[in-house]
């Protein structure tokens, strides 16, 4: 992760342009730049300092929000409040049933109260009007009441009892807009999104797995969005190499690696946030993962959406699952000269595109969904697809292909 | 240790701090993350909402080296409120210390 001082407080910089005053901004940014002034000239360097600050995306969501609470609280209007609680959801998820949920319930309460005052302020006079009227000799067919006198008696109560709602809504509205605001600080105060609680620690751009006599690796990863690229390229004692990012900027990942018996499990998760990484304005999602060719590798792959590019011809595999959510997705198994495994391949939309080693025993299932299917260099076993070899030692792969949208090119090569 | 503990915490870590002495913002940063570890960036934010609220005031003071730089110095108010924070925190930490205790002997 290459970060600046620059970087930083250009960010910052752009996140609260806008939202607080020039001055405020321009103090903001001193305080920040002091900072990296004063750890500079102890020595430490500005990736470091910018790491232990964390996200500068952080920092002006809490300013944000906390000048919207401000802001609604001097000048009170359903515009400001609603900006006020817009950004203090933004400081996480956590506080989506804190904040929204009785908020909205009491929108609609107050909301109820206006109306039903309104409509007995209204239909009040308009009683007064009808029972004057049954008063003065006309005929007005209104049951509501035995003599005019007790009908004048019922309107002026109904209309009495409206102003009265109606005031009393008005009077719990600015209560209740008090309070709100007060609910809206105690959370910035004391509710931390989750997703900031995980900045601690960026997300390295690259990490080298040792071997360490591993003879087996389990490698899981479920990923929102991005191109993922895997191949063989590691030396002896190397499992694996993973490099995140566009090398410029990294995304933000769950890694967790742990060693059972002699197997080496790892998962990899990419890092929903709520609001999106702070660098997601320029970061590209690029996973290249390189694998040493001779640790047999169960293979489970997730990603929701994104270019799937897997060369697995020169690997070694035990299992393989796939499951691409939309985004073109290209396996080769070409030259596969590994051990026996199973694979089942899903494809939401998108193209797939599926090469085999023929000189192998392979047995294909395709359930296609919508979209054409060329198949090549296989033996057509009703919806089933083969090949058959005697070579000793060939593998055999069993595979089953789902495909939702889009074209299915499958070859033994 | 769990995120919603801590920012609820660092406003008396920080008012605490100053009680002790007067700091520029880094030194008091640095003060805070020895001990807990917490996003460094977030105590600014904290620091103006409490010069905000009236519990801190800052002045500028010459450095011996670079440009003069910001301290942060409690008000009255924010004396008084580190006092009574500090009360309530001390019972409640002893309460749950207790409670936490007691509650393990139980499990035996």
């Amino acid at each position: 992760m290459q970060q600046t001082e620059q970087e930083y407080l250009h960010t910052l910089k752009v996140r609260l342009s806008g939202y607080v005053s020039r001055e405020d901004l321009d103090d903001i940014l001193a305080d920040y730049a002091e900072h990296f002034s004063i750890g500079k000239s102890e020595g430490r360097s500005e990736e470091e300092l910018c790491r232990s600050l964390g996200s500068p995306d952080d920092v002006a969501k809490e300013i944000r929000a906390t000048y919207l609470v401000k802001k609604a609280e001097q000048a009170r209007s359903p515009e400001n409040i609603w900006h006020a609680v817009m950004a203090t959801l933004g400081l996480g998820l956590f506080n989506l049933a804190f904040v929204l949920i009785p908020f909205i319930l009491l929108i609609v309460f107050l909301v109820i109260i206006f109306m039903v005052g309104l409509v007995m302020l209204v239909t009040g006079p308009i009683l007064l009007l009808v029972a004057v009227m049954q008063l003065i000799g006309f005929t007005v067919p209104v049951s509501w009441w035995s003599s005019p006198f007790e009908g004048i008696f019922i309107s002026i109560v109904f209309t009495i009892a409206g102003v009265v709602m109606v005031m009393l809504d008005f009077h719990l509205a600015r209560t209740f807009y008090r309070l709100a605001i007060r609910y809206l600080k105690w959370n910035i105060r004391v509710i931390r999104g989750g997703e900031e609680a995980e900045t601690e620690e960026p997300s390295p751009g690259t990490t080298t797995l040792s071997r360490n006599g591993a003879t087996a690796l389990d490698l899981q990863l479920r990923l929102g969005a991005g191109e993922i690229m895997i191949g063989a390229g590691t030396d002896e004692t190397t499992l694996m190499n993973l490099t995140a990012g566009d090398g410029i900027s990294t995304p933000r990942y769950d890694y967790s690696s742990a060693l059972y018996d002699t197997v080496r499990k790892v998962r990899i998760r990419s890092r929903h946030s709520f609001s999106g990484s702070w660098c997601s304005d320029y970061s590209l999602n690029i996973w290249d993962i390189r694998l040493n060719r001779e640790v047999p590798v169960l293979l489970d792959i997730n990603n929701k959406a994104g270019r799937t590019r897997l060369a697995l011809g020169e690997l070694s595999l035990s299992a393989l699952k796939i499951r691409n959510g939309a985004g073109e997705t290209h396996i080769d198994l070409a030259g596969y000269h590994g051990g026996n495994f199973d694979a089942t391949i899903k494809n939401g939309v998108g193209s797939l595109v599926i090469r085999m080693p023929k000189d192998s025993n392979l047995k294909v299932r395709i359930h296609r969904g919508i979209g054409d299917a060329d198949v090549r260099g296989f033996m057509v076993e009703g919806d089933t697809y083969l090949t058959r070899t005697e070579r000793p030692g060939a593998p055999q792969i069993t595979c089953q292909i789902r495909q939702g949208v889009g074209s299915i090119k499958l070859e033994a090569v | 240790m769990n995120i919603q503990f801590k920012k609820g915490v660092l406003e008396i870590c920080v008012l605490s701090v100053l009680a002790h002495k007067d700091c520029y913002g880094y030194e008091l940063v640095n003060e805070i993350s020895k001990r807990i570890d917490i996003s460094e960036g977030t105590i600014y934010p904290l620091l103006r909402r409490l010069k905000d609220e009236g519990l801190v005031t800052t002045y500028l003071q010459e450095s011996g080296e670079g440009p003069p730089r910001k301290y942060y110095r409690l008000t009255e108010t924010g004396k008084e409120k580190e006092h009574s924070q500090r009360d309530e925190w001390m019972q409640f930490a002893a309460s749950v210390t207790a409670l936490l205790e007691g509650g393990s002997h139980a499990a035996d």
